[in-house]
């Protein structure tokens, strides 16, 4: 049962937030149901987790980043400072 | 393809745009040396009697960048304290690139020498109607100074933009004016010497 699809965050019907009522075991098909909400990164879009993951394979360093981007370092920054405030709201709500 | 020339600061580093910002206005500087044009302040020129010193032009060019500059990185820091002093400057460098139109219309005198004679003719319409050639040629520059000031102040706002992260429309408000209120207090600084 190995799948590639993308977590999907939002749903497409109505764009509200996803949640997970089911968990499903691979080897012994067992399952669980109940309410779990998703855990914060996974609720960033696609792009931002993937500046997360850039961000932390560059040690934290936006110069680093930015020259290998071949973006300036405010724009960088600039992404980064957006994404924090997405996070903030994400954990207010 | 990523358009590197209309997003200059989103693309290119800094050192490459502090580069190309003091190369372009040090060849405006030698340039002017065949004008009679001062660059009194980022928005305004002036005619002169004779061909500027070059320690004038250089003097010029440092006093009205770095007013604009200091005004600018101030009113960055208050909105963002993480503005950074190098990416003001680099806004201001590139965006007065396209303001060297008034020394490059100006070589050999070519502009101010039309101007004198239109003025002089003004009182005589036989005369005008014999500058009919310049007149347009003149208007058509007008127009380009114009144009230049627009990209002007299309560059200065992107690169104000990404040094500062500017979003609110008060800010943007403050920003134009600011602008407005350096150029006009820069034009009395330089008018001391
Ligand atoms: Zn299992």
């Amino acid at each position: 049962m190995k799948t590639k699809h993308k977590l999907p965050t939002h749903c497409p019907s109505c764009i509200n937030k996803l949640h997970v009522t089911q968990l499903a075991c691979e080897s012994c098909e067992t399952t669980v149901g109940g309410q779990f909400n998703l855990p914060l990164l996974s609720q960033l879009t696609q792009e931002e987790q993937d500046f997360v993951l850039q961000f932390f394979l560059y040690s934290g360093s936006l110069k680093q980043m930015a020259q290998q981007m071949n973006i300036s370092y405010p724009t960088v920054r600039n992404k980064l400072d957006d994404m924090i405030e997405h996070i903030k709201k994400l954990q207010n709500l | 393809m990523k358009n590197y020339f209309l997003k200059p600061f989103t693309y290119f580093q800094e050192k490459q745009l502090l580069l190309f910002g003091l190369s372009l206005g040090l060849i405006s500087c030698i340039i002017q040396l065949t004008t009679t044009t001062r660059v009194i302040a980022l928005l305004k020129a002036i005619i002169t009697e004779e061909n500027p010193p070059f320690v004038q032009n250089i003097a010029d060019f440092i006093i009205t960048t770095i007013t604009m500059v200091l005004a600018l990185f101030i009113f960055g820091k208050m909105i963002n304290a993480k503005t950074r002093f190098i990416d003001i400057l680099n806004t201001v460098l590139i965006a007065r690139i396209p303001l060297y139109l008034f020394i490059i219309g100006d070589i050999n005198s070519f502009i101010t020498k039309k101007t004198k004679v239109i003025l002089d003719s003004i009182s005589n319409p036989d005369e005008m109607a014999n500058q009919f050639i310049d007149i347009i040629l003149l208007t058509v520059f007008g127009f380009l100074v114009l144009l230049s000031l627009i990209i002007f102040g299309y560059y200065i706002y992107q690169g104000f933009k990404t040094a500062t992260h500017l979003k609110k429309t008060s800010h943007i408000i403050i920003f134009v004016i600011l602008i407005l209120f350096i150029d006009f207090l820069t034009r009395l600084l330089t008018n001391l010497y």
